[in-house]
């Protein structure tokens, strides 16, 4: 297995809206299932919603708000998840803001956690400002969590540009396509990924289709990729493939979507 | 003067208290064109670099006996009262402050300001500025707003590998843009307007009057 470049992840996209937390449980996951030691942290802290995506929200007992006034430690705080016993969230606190905290807390609890984790994964709320200054201070790596839409498209450039300022290189700063319509951007009613790329000036590291089943699951409390048979798992195990090094064409992503949708399609007239 | 005061442009530069210095003999060589508590403007070139100094630098003008109205960043620096302002407060003398290269692409937010010429190697993406006193030379696509010429004048040009952007200002002119060519093309002033030459796929090479 190729070497490991980086533990600690940011997602952040400028734009809300665009699946920074779906992403960020979902990725988590695939490397948990993987065997990977994988922390989560919230740093949307006031609006957090980490924890009902991996339906952990009722077993929350501390946040890192706790651990940043010194009531518990850092591991002391973490819940783990229902099914993959190697995957932790941090969570955050609902009460506080976000000015409550300091991008040195941040660094304080992620340096606590450094060494029993082989991922870190911090969801950044929108926007750049306390917020994304918190969640980016401890990161050595970023994901840039974009649709292919303009706004989002321009936001990004934008995060981009402050992830720069902060010294983040291109190699440390990883574009994610997502909610993708493949047969959409095939007619020309949607930006593909190298308009996406060419907007950017930047390689994507992966795509990921849109897909009714997110919202099921997300519903439900389970990350869409630990749901059986489902095809957008694949963008996630191709992109964790990615950051490890390994070459992946991008096509992969998409191939078995024609198909899910064909199967899915066939599996209703099966029904009935 | 606009109703905020005087712009004090402070260039590029490697040691603060060497500018702090140059700062106070400045000032107090104006003499009495000051009086207490007059209000300037303070515009610092590559901001981001010397963000940490500028603290100092309102500091020191403060105990010459000045206030600092606002601190110009970049964009905000690029308000047309401002550039105007900073045309007479620019060194005349010293346009040919040599070339800034940069070498990466600009996105949005970003900002190049120099006193010289400017050659950005990548994107100009939109959102992103560049403001020269000489002309700007772009080896990318061009998205964002140019302004050129602040300092040389009319002189200045502008050129691009693919001109995308919606405003281009050379000197005191201004143009707008609603289509886009994509094309190497140079921006040129010609009996007072803004002319675009385009790369002649014939012959080969821009021809600028």
């Amino acid at each position: 297995m190729p070497a490991q470049k980086y533990k600690v992840f940011v997602v952040t996209s400028g734009k809300g809206g665009v699946g920074k937390t779906t992403f960020t449980a979902n990725l988590g996951c695939t490397l948990a299932k993987m065997g990977e030691r994988v922390c989560l942290i919230d740093a949307d802290i006031g609006l957090k919603n980490l924890d009902v995506v991996l339906g952990l929200e009722n077993r929350i007992i501390y946040t890192s708000f706790d651990v940043v006034n010194g009531t518990v430690s850092a591991k002391e705080a973490l819940v783990k998840h229902k099914q993959l016993k190697n995957l932790y969230l941090l969570a955050a606190s609902q009460v506080a803001t976000k000015e409550m905290m300091s991008p040195e807390d941040m660094k304080r609890i992620v340096q606590e956690l450094y060494d029993d984790f082989d991922y870190i994964l911090i969801d950044s709320p929108a926007g750049i400002e306390r917020g994304f200054r918190n969640s980016v201070a401890p990161a050595e790596a970023a994901f840039i969590v974009t649709t292919p839409e303009l706004p989002a498209i321009s936001d990004a450039d934008r995060v981009i540009g402050l992830l720069e300022n902060y010294g983040f290189t291109d190699e440390k700063m990883f574009i994610v396509l997502n909610k993708f319509k493949p047969h959409m951007a095939k007619r020309g009613d949607m930006l593909d990924k190298m308009d996406v790329e060419k907007a950017l000036a930047m390689r994507i590291i992966g795509v990921i289709p849109d897909s009714e089943e997110v919202i099921v699951a997300t519903n439900k409390g389970i990350p869409v990729v630990l749901e059986d048979g489902v095809v957008i798992g694949r963008s996630f195990e191709n992109i964790v493939r990615r950051i490890k090094g390994e070459e992946v064409p991008i096509d992969e992503d998409l191939k078995g979507i024609s198909k899910g949708f064909l199967s899915s399609l066939l599996s209703i007239f099966k029904k009935r | 003067m606009t109703k905020d005061g005087l712009v004090l442009y402070i260039k590029d530069y490697t040691d603060v208290y060497d500018v702090l210095q140059k700062i106070e003999d400045k000032i107090k060589s104006m003499g009495n064109f000051f009086a207490k508590g007059d209000k300037i403007m303070l515009l610092v070139e590559e901001h981001e670099k010397h963000i940490s100094d500028i603290p100092k630098i309102v500091a020191r003008v403060q105990e010459l006996g000045l206030t600092i109205s606002h601190v110009l960043m970049g964009a905000e620096g690029t308000k047309d009262v401002v550039i105007k302002k900073k045309v007479d407060m620019v060194n005349q003398g010293d346009t040919r402050s040599g070339t800034k290269v940069v070498k990466k692409n600009l996105r949005s937010g970003q900002s190049i300001i120099h006193s010289g010429d400017v050659m950005l190697i990548g994107n100009l993406h939109a959102g992103a500025e560049i403001v020269a006193g000489g002309s700007v030379f772009i080896f990318g696509r061009c998205q964002g707003i140019v302004r050129a010429g602040i300092n040389e004048g009319r002189e200045a040009i502008v050129a691009v590998l693919s001109l995308e952007t919606p405003f281009v200002q050379i000197s005191d002119l201004k143009r707008t843009f609603t289509e886009k060519v994509n094309r190497p093309c140079v921006l040129y002033v010609k009996s007072g307007r803004i002319e675009i030459g385009e790369y002649d796929t014939e012959i080969g090479g821009v021809s600028v009057e």
